[in-house]
């Protein structure tokens, strides 16, 4: 199994992404029976011998030497256009009588092209890269909590205008709050955006704790918190995706209410832990001790 | 003006006054063949039969005529009385009068929609426009009705532009589609709409519906021939009786208009389709009394019913916010009546002025032309005699200022201390 996982290369997804887009292409000129399946069936490939491909090479790269983790243009590609293809394979699913292939899978074979392109170019060093994922993952967490936050007041907004509807309070009021259809729409969009930048900062985080230290401090309150709220907003998405009573209404308002109280348990962990605080430099300690010093 | 509305005269009398489109051409040219000099304008609406007159005297120039003048009152009371095969007295009786300013104001009041029974109501203007332009075709319009009806359009946009009378509905229908809806939805375009009933109530409701861009509106009705009618006519698409229950499963809103003396949408029969509705939201506008739609519905969680009563609440909200915005365009009237009036009577001092400077103009030119030859005589100087005639000019000018600019005033206030006719009458300016 190790043998034919290792086996995977980059002809693999590129193959099934050119399949999906041939049969996407298709769609103008023949009717092919279940074509849908099988576009469905190439994307899940693609996407999978696609994760495995980068995973192994996680692997191989290993916590050594000087080059650092996912570090360089090769990388890079291949992780944004795996992220692409997650995102028409979403698409697709929720309209697949939608021609977003026409535009997403040919940018997904580009960046796989730019890839290949930059294949010989030497990788930043583990510093640099640790740089790197920290930015990424501080913006994608930043915007994550963020997103979480709005759905929380959007949801308490959906809740407020709703119970006055309900009481018969519509109309010629001053106070007045976007329709009940728009803050419907606020929350759904905040989930999805929240989950997408949680699993963003969460993934970028463990690169960076790759690079920095070579391992992941799993077992921190931080890293464990973050953890379940990205659990928690796949799940909340996936019900909200799969379950169509769970997309309208004060179901999905609850959803994101609860995700505020994941986020804040989060924030809990964080504060509660080194977690994200700048680690005092050896210079510091220095300057502490010599001032305690004086001081006695 | 004389004439009678929904503030003076009962509905039956109104009735038997009011005209058709045809029967007031005829009006307006047997008023010509009787009135030659005349104009007029006939306004006929469900709420008010007026008739405007004003002078069309050939023998006067525009800026002579006033609003006081045309046939007087008796003569339109008969006429009318022979319009309608109506006794003069019953119609002295349940008539009103206005001439001059008054006559003016009541055409503003009217045009911006202050007099009429649900009060800033839209309607009135074109109806207004309407006579005018019927006025028009039939010829029957002088200088002074066009000047007095364009403005009445002017005045009434002013109103609807400065205030807020004509923004407040006050409709049930217009309430519920224009005021409710929009708490909860973006746009009817990707909605489903389910109408029930194609009465009177559904007809209105249908076209403020598709004038806030409905475009799937279902209309059930028990005799589908009616419902048919109704969306050749305004729009949306007629569905059998039998297509209710899956309408309800598509439906984001429901408007209940029947007369049906039971509910339609019972608690049982929406219990059954809910499941399949996925707990989206459902707005229902229950217009109808009796009610179409069982109370108890308004209970479940993605339910929102709103019955005539809750709807009612808002309209007379509506109606007071209108009232408070009464006394601010009932200041626009009196200030565009002032304007008006103003106008008209400035403009009729216009050739009196111009004649009376021609008059001044004759006779400085004569006593100018008898000098000029004695002062070449003399051998003055062109330059001199240029001084001379300059001088004279400024004299004449010195001379006509006070009293033409004493004119001005008297007629911005109405011609009040007749001036126009004392400098008419000093200057032997004949008329």
């Amino acid at each position: 199994m190790d043998d034919f996982l290792r086996g995977i290369s980059v002809t693999c997804f590129v193959g099934s992404y050119a399949v999906a887009l041939l049969l996407e292409l298709s769609r103008s000129i023949v009717r092919v029976p279940g074509r849908g399946l099988l576009t469905i069936a190439f994307a899940v490939a693609g996407l999978f011998s696609h994760a495995v491909y980068l995973l192994v090479r996680a692997n191989q790269h290993g916590t050594a030497g000087e080059t650092g983790l996912f570090a360089g243009w090769y990388d890079w590609s291949l992780l944004v256009a795996w992220g692409l293809a997650a995102c028409y394979l979403v698409l697709y699913l929720r309209r697949p009588d939608t021609i977003v292939g026409y535009f997403l899978l040919p940018s997904i074979l580009g960046l796989v092209g730019l890839a290949l392109l930059t294949r010989d170019w030497a990788p930043f060093s583990r510093d640099e890269a640790v740089g790197f994922w920290r930015t990424v993952h501080a913006l994608a967490m930043t915007v994550g909590a963020a997103a979480v936050l709005m759905g929380f007041i959007a949801g308490l907004m959906y809740l407020t205008k709703a119970s006055r509807l309900k009481a018969k309070q519509a109309g010629g009021s001053s106070l007045r709050l976007p329709t009940l259809e728009r803050l419907q729409l606020m929350n759904r969009q905040c989930l999805v955006v929240s989950t997408i930048a949680v699993g963003i900062g969460l993934f970028s985080g463990v690169i960076m704790n790759v690079n920095r230290w070579g391992f992941v401090a799993w077992g921190e309150g931080g890293v464990i918190l973050s953890g379940v709220l990205f659990v928690w907003l796949l799940v909340a998405t996936g019900f909200e995706f799969f379950y169509k009573p769970a997309r309208q209404g004060r179901k999905i308002v609850y959803l994101t209410l609860a995700s505020f109280g994941f986020l804040v348990l989060t924030m809990i962990g964080v504060f509660s832990s080194d977690h994200g605080r700048k680690p005092a430099s050896p210079s510091t300690i220095s300057f502490h001790a010599d001032f305690l010093g004086d001081q006695s | 003006m004389i004439g009678c509305s929904h503030q003076n005269a009962a509905v039956d009398f109104r009735e038997q006054l009011s005209f058709t489109t045809d029967q007031a051409r005829t009006a307006i040219d047997a008023f010509r063949k009787r009135f030659p000099a005349a104009e007029m304008v006939l306004l006929s609406t469900c709420n008010r039969v007026e008739l405007y007159t004003a002078a069309s005297n050939t023998s006067k120039t525009v800026a002579d005529q006033t609003i006081d003048d045309g046939p007087n009152r008796d003569e339109v009371i008969h006429f009318l009385a022979d319009q309608r095969q109506m006794s003069p007295e019953r119609l002295l009786e349940s008539m009103i009068h206005r001439s001059g300013d008054e006559a003016v104001t009541h055409l503003f009041t009217v045009a911006a929609s202050l007099d009429s029974m649900v009060v800033g109501e839209t309607q009135i203007l074109s109806q207004v426009k309407e006579a005018y332009e019927l006025a028009c075709e039939s010829g029957s319009v002088g200088p002074l009705t066009h000047a007095a009806f364009q403005a009445a359009s002017r005045v009434a946009k002013r109103v609807q532009r400065e205030t807020m009378i004509h923004r407040k509905r006050v409709s049930v229908p217009s309430v519920a589609v224009g005021e409710i809806i929009p708490e909860f939805f973006e746009s009817l375009a990707d909605k489903t709409v389910v109408l029930l009933g194609a009465g009177e109530m559904g007809r209105e409701t249908l076209r403020y519906l598709i004038d806030q861009g409905a475009t799937d509106v279902r209309i059930a009705n028990r005799t589908r021939e009616h419902a048919q009618t109704l969306a050749t006519e305004i729009g949306g698409r007629a569905i059998d009786w039998s297509e209710l229950d899956q309408a309800l499963i598509d439906a984001d809103v429901l408007v209940g208009t029947t007369s049906s003396t039971e509910p339609i949408i019972t608690n049982e029969r929406f219990v059954k389709i809910s499941s399949k509705r996925y707990q989206r939201v459902l707005l229902i506008l229950d217009l109808a009394v009796p009610r179409d739609v069982d109370p108890v519905i308004g209970e479940h969680n993605e339910v929102y019913l709103y019955s005539v009563d809750d709807l009612q609440a808002a309209c007379e909200r509506n109606r007071q916010e209108r009232r408070r915005e009464w006394p601010k365009a009932k200041r626009i009237i009196d200030e565009e009546t002032v304007r008006f009036v103003g106008d008209l009577h400035y403009r009729a001092t216009g050739p009196v002025i111009q004649r009376l400077r021609d008059h001044a103009s004759q006779m400085k030119r004569e006593e100018w032309t008898r000098l000029e030859n004695r002062l070449k005589q003399m051998n003055v100087s062109e330059e001199a005699r240029s001084e001379i005639e300059r001088s004279l000019d400024r004299l004449v000018n010195k001379l006509l200022h006070p009293p033409l600019a004493s004119l001005r005033d008297d007629a911005a206030a109405g011609h009040q201390r007749g001036l126009l006719e004392a400098i008419k009458q000093l200057f032997s300016l004949g008329d």
